[in-house]
C-alpha cells in the first residue's frame, strides 16, 4: 500500500517533469498553473495503480503527458485552483534572465510542433532512449526513430528560418 | 540555435529546475485535495443549469399541452419537448465521454487518438446543437406564444411575410460561420489522426 508520504517524496523528486510538461502544452501562465495542478492531482489519483516494476519517472511522464493532452479540450472548464505562486512556474527567471530568454525561444520552437511531436521531442531531450520513449508513448521503437528524424529536420528548418 | 544547442540548453534548464525544489508537502496535499472538489463543480454547474432550464420548459409545455388546440401547434410542441430533452442529454454524454480517458493506463498515443476523436465528435455535436437550438427557439416562440398569450403564430400571415425570410437570412449567415469553424476543427482533428498512422 502506497502512502501519501511516499507519493509526496516521489513528486518532490520529480517535480521538474511536471513543470516541463505543463509549460510545453500551455500558452499562458494561468493555463500552466491549471495543468501543473491537474498533473499533480492525476498522479495522486492514479498512484495506487502504479506498479513498482517500472521506473516512477516513466509512469510520471505518461500521466503528465496524458493529462496535458486531456486538458487541451477543457480550456473553458476550469474551476478555482490552489494558489500557486508565480515563482513556481518561473523557476529559471529568478536565476538567470538571459537563460530564461533562450529557454522561452526554445519552447517557442518546440511549441510550433504538433502535439505528438512535442511529446516525443520532450522525452528525447529528457534523455530517454528509444525503448523508453516507445514504452511511454505506445509507438514502436522503429516508428520513434523515424518520427525523431522528422522532428529534428522540422526543428532545424524552423530555427534556420 | 542549433539542435545540439537545444539539447544542452534543455539539460541546463533541467539542472536548474531540479536544483530548485519549490514544491512543499502542504502544497502537494492542497493540490490533491482541492482539485477534486473544484473539478467536479466546474463541470457540473453549466450543464446542470442548461439541463434544468430545458427540463423546466418541457414540464411547462406538457402541463399546458391542452392549450395547443391545433394539430400543427401540437406537432410544434412535440418538437420543442423532444429537442429540449435531447440537447442536455447530448451535452452530458459528451462530458461523460471526455472523462472516460484513463490517464494512468492509456499510452500517449491512445490519449492523443482519443483527444482527436473527441474533438471531431464534439464539433459534430456543436453543429447539431447549433441547428437544433434554432429549431427549439422557433418552436418555443410558437408554443409559448400560444400558451401564454393565446396567439397562433401560423395565422398571422402579414408578420410571417418578413419574419420567415429574415430568420432564414440570419440562420444562413450564422451557419456559414459555424460550418467554417466546424471544418477547421475537424480538419485539425483528422490531421492528428493521420499523423498517428504515419
Amino acid at each position: 500500500m502506497y502512502t501519501k508520504r511516499e507519493f509526496i517524496r516521489a513528486i518532490k523528486e520529480n517535480e521538474g517533469i511536471i513543470y516541463k510538461v505543463a509549460r510545453l502544452y500551455t500558452n499562458s501562465t494561468e493555463d500552466q498553473k491549471d495543468v501543473y495542478q491537474d498533473i499533480v492531482y492525476q498522479l495522486w489519483k492514479s498512484y495506487p495503480s502504479f506498479k513498482a516494476t517500472s521506473k516512477i519517472s516513466t509512469w510520471m511522464y505518461r500521466v503528465a503527458l496524458n493529462t496535458a493532452i486531456s486538458n487541451l479540450k477543457k480550456e473553458k472548464r476550469k474551476g478555482t485552483r490552489v494558489s500557486i505562486d508565480n515563482f513556481l512556474l518561473n523557476k529559471i527567471d529568478q536565476v538567470d534572465t538571459a537563460m530564461e530568454e533562450r529557454i522561452t525561444l526554445l519552447y517557442a520552437h518546440i511549441k510550433k510542433l504538433s502535439i505528438v511531436e512535442k511529446g516525443i521531442i520532450l522525452l528525447h531531450l529528457e534523455g530517454k532512449n528509444y525503448d523508453e520513449i516507445a514504452t511511454i508513448t505506445g509507438f514502436t521503437v522503429t516508428n520513434i526513430g523515424t518520427r525523431l528524424a522528422r522532428i529534428k529536420n522540422k526543428l532545424k528548418s524552423q530555427i534556420n528560418k | 540555435m542549433e539542435l545540439e544547442e537545444i539539447k544542452s540548453l534543455w539539460e541546463d534548464m533541467s539542472q536548474k529546475v531540479d536544483q530548485q525544489k519549490v514544491l512543499t508537502d502542504q502544497l502537494i496535499k492542497d493540490m490533491t485535495k482541492e482539485r477534486f472538489d473544484t473539478k467536479m463543480r466546474s463541470i457540473s454547474i453549466p450543464e446542470s443549469i442548461t439541463a434544468f432550464i430545458c427540463f423546466a420548459a418541457v414540464i411547462y409545455i406538457i402541463s399546458n399541452f391542452y392549450s395547443l388546440n391545433m394539430w400543427y401547434l401540437q406537432l410544434t410542441g412535440m418538437i420543442a419537448i423532444i429537442t429540449c430533452l435531447v440537447l442536455p442529454v447530448l451535452s452530458l454524454k459528451s462530458i461523460q465521454k471526455m472523462k472516460s480517458v484513463h490517464i494512468s493506463k492509456s499510452t500517449f498515443k491512445e490519449t492523443v487518438e482519443a483527444y482527436a476523436k473527441e474533438k471531431a465528435r464534439f464539433m459534430k455535436i456543436q453543429k447539431i446543437s447549433f441547428y437544433a437550438s434554432f429549431l427549439v427557439l422557433i418552436a418555443l416562440i410558437i408554443v409559448f406564444g400560444k400558451i401564454m398569450k393565446g396567439i397562433d403564430v401560423f395565422t398571422i400571415s402579414e408578420k410571417l411575410n418578413w419574419l420567415v425570410p429574415s430568420g432564414i437570412g440570419v440562420l444562413f449567415i450564422f451557419s456559414q460561420w459555424v460550418l467554417k469553424k466546424y471544418k477547421k476543427a475537424t480538419n485539425s482533428a483528422n490531421d492528428i489522426l493521420k499523423e498517428l498512422e504515419s
